[in-house]
Formats: C-alpha cells, sequence, structure tokens
C-alpha cells in the first residue's frame, strides 16, 4: 500500500494486486517518457542521447563483424597509410592504415565495441555496489556507517590510475584484473553518493506513513527509499562512463594490454600510431583518439542533460 | 575556537585514511612472490648460494614475520624514510631520494596548469552563466566539456603534431634544452641528469638570475601545462557555472537587482563571490587531481617527474618505485583534502559549526 505514497502523480488505489503492479509500471513508463520530452526539449542532451545511441549502434553492429575483419592488415606494406582523401593516400580506405598496416575505420568500429562493453561492466558494477552498501549505511546508521565513510576516505585518496597500474603491475595484466582493480575504488563514490540521498529520503512522511503500515526494514529500503534516489546515480553512471573509457585507454597506451596478441582498443590503436611516430603519420592518432573524445563529450552531455531534467527542482 | 576543534577533528579522521592507504600499498607490495620481491638484494656473482642470499634478506627484511607483524615493519620503515630502492634508467638509489628529484618538476606542472585553468576558467564560467541557454552559454560549455572528455595523453600528441607543423620553434619535449645546464655553476649534477639546487628548475633559474635557462625552461613548459590546462578547464567553468547560475535565484540577488545596482556589481559582488566558495575546494581538489592525470602526459612530454618516474617503472619492473608513486599521490591528496577542507571552513564558517 505504501508504494502509492511514493510517486508523487497517483491514481486511485486498487485493492488487487496484480493491477497495482501494472499500474505502477504505466506510471514509470509515463515518467521516463516524460524525461526523455524534456531531453530532447534541450539542444545539448539531445546531441548527446543521440551520440551516445549511434555508438552503441555502432557497438552492436561491430559485434557481427567477423574477427578477421579487423585484422584488415596489409602485411605487404605495414607502414602507415592515409585515407584516400588526405592526399596521396590508400585508395578505399576511409581512416588510413596504421602500423601493422591495419586498416583504421574496421579496428576502430571492433575497439568501440569492447571499450563499450568493458567500461558498461565497471561502471554499472561499482554502481549496484555502491547502491547496496549506501543503501543499508544510510538507513541502518551506525557502525556500518562510519566504516563506509572511512572506506571511501580512503578509495578517493587513491589515484585510479595509479592504482590500477599497481595492481596490474602485481597481480596480472590481464582485463578482467584491470576491471576488478577499478571496481575496488569505483563503488565507494557510489556508497557515498547514495547514502546522502538515503539519509535525506528517509526523514519523509511517506516513510514513516509505510512503517506505521508494517512495512518491513527490507521493504522499506528498496520499495521506498531505493527508488527515490536512484536520479543522482543515473546522472554519476553517465558521466562515469566516460571517465572509465578513458582511463582503460590510458593504461592500455602505457603497455597494460594482454601481450602478444592485437588487441583492438582505442587506447591501443593510438599508441600504434605513437609508436609508429605521431608526427609522421598523425591520421593515426588523430581518428582512435577523435572516436574516443566525441564518444566521452556525447555521453557527458547527456549526463549533464539528464542531471538537469531529473532534479525536479529544476524541472518546473 | 571552534575553527580549531574543526581541525582537530579533521585531524584525527586522517588517522584511518592513512591506515587504509597504507594497508593497500602493504598488501601490493606482499602480492609478488618472493624471490621477485627480494631479486634487487640478491648478487648473483657472489659466492654465496642464491637460495642461502633469498633466506637471510627474508629474514632481514621481516618477510617470515606473521602479514599483521610485517605490516607494523611496513609502517616503521615508512616512518623512517625507508621506502625500498629503485633502479630504472631514470634514477638509481633510494626511492625517498628519487620523491625529492621528480616530486618538484610535477608540482612545477601542476602549479602552472592550476593557474592557468583557474585564470580563464572563472571568467568563462562567469560569462556562461551570464548568457545561460544561450549560444555563447552551449559554445563554452561544449569546449570546456571536450577539454574535460579527452583523454590527456592524445591532446599531448595531437599539440605535438601541430607545435611540429605551426610552431617549429615551440620544444615538444623535455624540461629544457639538452646539454644547456651543464657547466653552470648553480646546476648541481644529480642521478643521470643535470639538476638544481630546489629540483624546481624555473624557481631554480629566477632565483640564480640566469635568463636564458629561465626562458628556455618557460618555453618547454608551455604545451604540457597547455594540455592539462585544457582538460581540467571545464571542472572549474563548470562549477562556477553551476554556482552562479544557483545564486541568481537566491532572494538576495532579487533584492541587489530591485536596488536597481548596476548589472556589474550584482554579477561580481553578489552572484559570483558567493559561487566562488565551492571552486576554492575544486581547485585544490583539482590541483591533487592533476598530479595523478599528469602520469601519461609527462610520459608523452619526456618530462622527468613522478608521473614519468612510474611509467619508466613499469618498463623497468621496479615495484618500489610504483609503489612509491601509488603511495606519494596517495598522500599528496589526503593532505590537499585536508587544507581545503579546512580553508573552506574559514571561508564559510558554517561548515565548521
Amino acid at each position: 500500500m505504501g508504494a502509492e505514497v511514493v510517486v508523487r502523480r497517483s491514481g486511485t488505489r486498487k485493492a488487487s494486486g496484480g493491477t497495482e503492479l501494472w499500474r505502477g509500471l504505466r506510471r514509470r513508463l509515463g515518467e521516463y517518457s516524460l524525461t526523455l520530452q524534456l531531453l530532447l526539449k534541450r539542444p545539448l542532451a539531445a546531441a548527446g542521447l543521440v551520440i551516445t545511441l549511434v555508438y552503441v549502434g555502432i557497438a552492436i553492429a561491430a559485434s557481427f563483424l567477423p574477427d578477421r575483419d579487423v585484422l584488415l592488415t596489409d602485411v605487404s606494406n605495414p607502414f602507415p597509410q592515409a585515407p584516400w582523401w588526405w592526399g596521396a593516400g590508400k585508395a578505399g580506405s576511409w581512416l588510413g592504415t596504421t602500423y601493422p598496416g591495419i586498416d583504421l575505420a574496421t579496428a576502430i568500429f571492433k575497439a568501440i565495441r569492447i571499450d563499450l562493453y568493458y567500461s558498461t561492466l565497471v561502471v554499472l558494477g561499482g554502481a549496484l555496489i555502491g547502491m547496496l552498501v549506501g543503501l543499508i549505511a544510510g538507513y541502518r546508521g551506525g557502525l556500518f556507517d562510519e566504516g563506509l565513510m572511512r572506506t571511501t576516505d580512503v578509495a578517493y585518496s587513491i589515484p585510479f590510475l595509479v592504482f590500477a597500474i599497481a595492481v596490474a603491475y602485481v597481480i596480472s595484466r590481464d582485463f578482467l584484473t584491470l576491471n576488478l582493480a577499478l571496481l575496488i575504488l569505483w563503488w565507494p563514490p557510489y556508497a557515498r553518493l547514495v547514502r546522502a540521498q538515503v539519509l535525506a529520503v528517509k526523514e519523509n512522511k511517506f516513510v514513516e506513513a509505510a512503517r506505521a503500515a508494517g512495512a518491513s526494514d527490507l521493504r522499506i529500503m528498496f520499495r521506498h527509499v531505493l527508488p527515490n534516489t536512484l536520479a543522482p546515480v543515473f546522472v554519476q553512471v553517465s558521466l562515469d562512463l566516460g571517465v572509465v573509457i578513458q582511463i582503460f585507454a590510458a593504461l592500455i597506451f602505457i603497455g597494460f594490454a594482454p601481450h602478444g596478441g592485437y588487441l583492438p582498443e582505442l587506447g591501443a590503436l593510438i599508441f600504434y600510431g605513437f609508436d609508429a611516430g605521431a608526427t609522421s603519420y598523425p591520421w593515426t592518432i588523430l581518428f582512435p583518439g577523435l572516436a574516443l573524445v566525441v564518444f566521452t563529450v556525447g555521453i557527458n552531455l547527456l549526463g549533464d542533460g539528464l542531471r538537469d531534467v531529473l532534479d525536479p527542482r529544476l524541472r518546473r | 575556537m571552534r575553527l580549531l576543534l574543526f581541525v582537530a577533528r579533521r585531524l584525527l579522521l586522517l588517522i584511518p585514511t592513512l591506515i587504509g592507504v597504507t594497508v593497500i600499498t602493504f598488501v601490493l607490495s606482499r602480492a609478488v612472490p618472493v624471490d621477485q620481491l627480494v631479486s634487487i638484494y640478491i648478487n648473483p656473482r657472489s659466492p654465496v648460494p642464491r637460495d642461502q642470499q633469498i633466506a637471510t634478506v627474508v629474514r632481514l627484511l621481516h618477510l617470515d614475520e606473521p602479514l599483521p607483524v610485517q605490516y607494523v615493519y611496513y609502517l616503521a620503515s615508512l616512518f623512517h624514510g625507508d621506502w625500498g630502492i629503485t633502479n630504472t634508467n631514470l634514477y638509481e638509489g633510494p626511492v625517498t631520494g628519487a620523491l625529492v628529484v621528480f616530486f618538484p618538476p610535477t608540482v612545477e606542472l601542476a602549479v602552472a596548469a592550476t593557474f592557468l585553468a583557474t585564470l580563464i576558467g572563472i571568467p568563462l564560467g562567469t560569462l556562461s552563466a551570464v548568457r545561460k541557454d544561450r549560444l555563447s552559454d552551449h559554445v563554452t560549455r561544449v569546449v570546456a566539456l571536450t577539454g574535460y572528455s579527452m583523454p590527456l595523453f592524445w591532446l599531448a600528441l595531437v599539440l605535438q603534431i601541430f607545435a611540429v607543423k605551426y610552431a617549429p620553434w615551440l620544444p615538444i619535449q623535455g624540461q629544457v634544452t639538452q646539454g644547456i645546464l651543464s657547466g653552470r655553476p648553480w646546476v648541481v649534477g644529480s642521478g643521470v641528469f643535470d639538476s638544481t639546487p630546489t629540483h624546481f628548475l624555473i624557481l631554480d633559474a629566477a632565483l640564480n638570475g640566469d635568463g636564458e635557462i629561465f626562458w628556455d625552461a618557460l618555453r618547454h613548459l608551455i604545451l604540457p601545462a597547455l594540455t592539462l590546462t585544457y582538460g581540467f578547464l571545464g571542472v572549474i567553468l563548470r562549477m562556477v557555472r553551476s554556482g552562479m547560475v544557483d545564486a541568481m535565484n537566491q532572494e538576495y540577488v532579487k533584492t541587489a537587482w530591485s536596488k536597481g545596482l548596476p548589472e556589474s556589481v550584482v554579477i561580481r559582488k553578489h552572484i559570483r563571490r558567493n559561487a566562488l566558495l565551492p571552486v576554492t575546494t575544486v581547485v585544490g581538489l583539482l590541483f591533487a587531481g592533476l598530479l595523478g592525470g599528469v602520469v601519461l602526459v609527462e610520459d608523452v612530454f619526456i618530462w622527468n617527474g613522478i608521473g614519468r618516474w612510474a611509467t619508466v617503472a613499469i618498463i623497468s619492473h621496479d615495484l618500489a618505485a610504483i609503489l612509491a608513486t601509488t603511495l606519494i599521490f596517495a598522500l599528496f591528496l589526503v593532505l590537499v583534502n585536508l587544507v581545503v577542507d579546512i580553508v573552506y571552513a574559514y571561508l564559510d564558517p558554517r561548515i565548521a559549526l
């Protein structure tokens, strides 16, 4: 019964459980479409949404490319060749080739897929763990809460890149280790974010009402408190995606890639160009870098837009 | 008095953080196999068998004790300034000595970038807030965002490409023209490369009145400093803008407008002054964050700071250097956080209550 109170524009209450669920779902969908409409009214946010969707599309499309397509390697000419429109470039190659004769356009497609996949994994993993811990800490308080705050202090004081370097060096250089290393530092900020929200939300009358109605702690936490803390988490997730992609690229640029194999990853592609000589073959670093920048700008615009739209104070 | 209590509490809170940070570096340092850990102390040409040498070193370093005891020894050695020995082609010797050499250039870079980013970010943020949702606001925000979204090592490479093509007089690598330092009376040799008494090259050149080196070092600073500036401009700009937009809706600003005060006075004295408060925090954090982001930029520009030392350490498999970098960055961040919090409490008395 308490669920009715959470949502601001509640309809008439029905006793049947099935309709309650359906109504809840429809209200939620209505909320999403309202968010979308508000988002599309802002030119920058709309641009961000479009860019993000295009990249997701590329990532999905790239997973249908057979693996050998990445290695459109021209062994007869391993040195980077300019795209055909660059002037004296290679015919038929849109973005040129990089060392050793890899076609950049296909490699970038593949790289976007890998980068998107892993950064989503890290950010969502961090957000989930952080939400859970933050929820409990904020709701329960006490020693657990104090412990969490100190843990976040520690996590805040170690730069990601440096930490990831140390972990990768000490344990192993594969992608999974890098992911886990990032996760260790990635969840605490989310926990702190959610905790702060929980502290504010749990003072609301509707939580008191739910408790008076006999709802269990678990139900209050997940049904009433958690949904009301999600907006800033969404924003943070979208902003963090851009950060994680950059950290991946940076780590792989300095050589924390699984060695002994070709890795289609944007940082790696930039490194190949750098290795071959960036000043002689500018396109080899320009295009992979631009692919990265455009994505990060897009997702940041989207995140900024979401922040504005999801904040009910700014909505009116 | 309140402020003093606040500082004391803040200092006490530092202890768990520092323990946490050192536990992390300790665990990392013990996660590598023992013979790799002690390999730096082993002399392959010594008549003593390798196993025996390892056993001795293990005993001397207390590696045979239980982990909690080892941690205490680890802390003790940290306090005594015994951070291990580094052996890279940049520096050979105790880690603490290396830190003294490599920290100043990094700070020099970070100071220059923070200064420039603040100098450009505050007026641009003001402009963006005053012209909210108009074209100049959109343009400014996208420009700032692009910097924020750029891998800085990539920006560094792009700047190098452009400098080679369009500004050949701009050096793209190093801190100073090679060989220019040798023979100067005030320069001291240190490690492999020449250095200066405080290791702050520009400062030393200025103090010793050496115009040529001062100018040379300043020119070398331009590209790396610009790279970092562009990267962090966005953060400041964003902060100023959102702070000012918030302040614009406050009652006291409406009062100021209705009093008929001129626009510039309202914007500067009423709106911006309050919006700048959180910016002090950001500038502090930024300065610390810069030190982290500086790693790859230093590598690309061959700037012999902590970051480059760290990347060289990776290639040279130098564990002590990598862990020292982690620890020193963490300590620095903790320290800057502390200072920022105290400054903030001083500026905004509501905080310390």
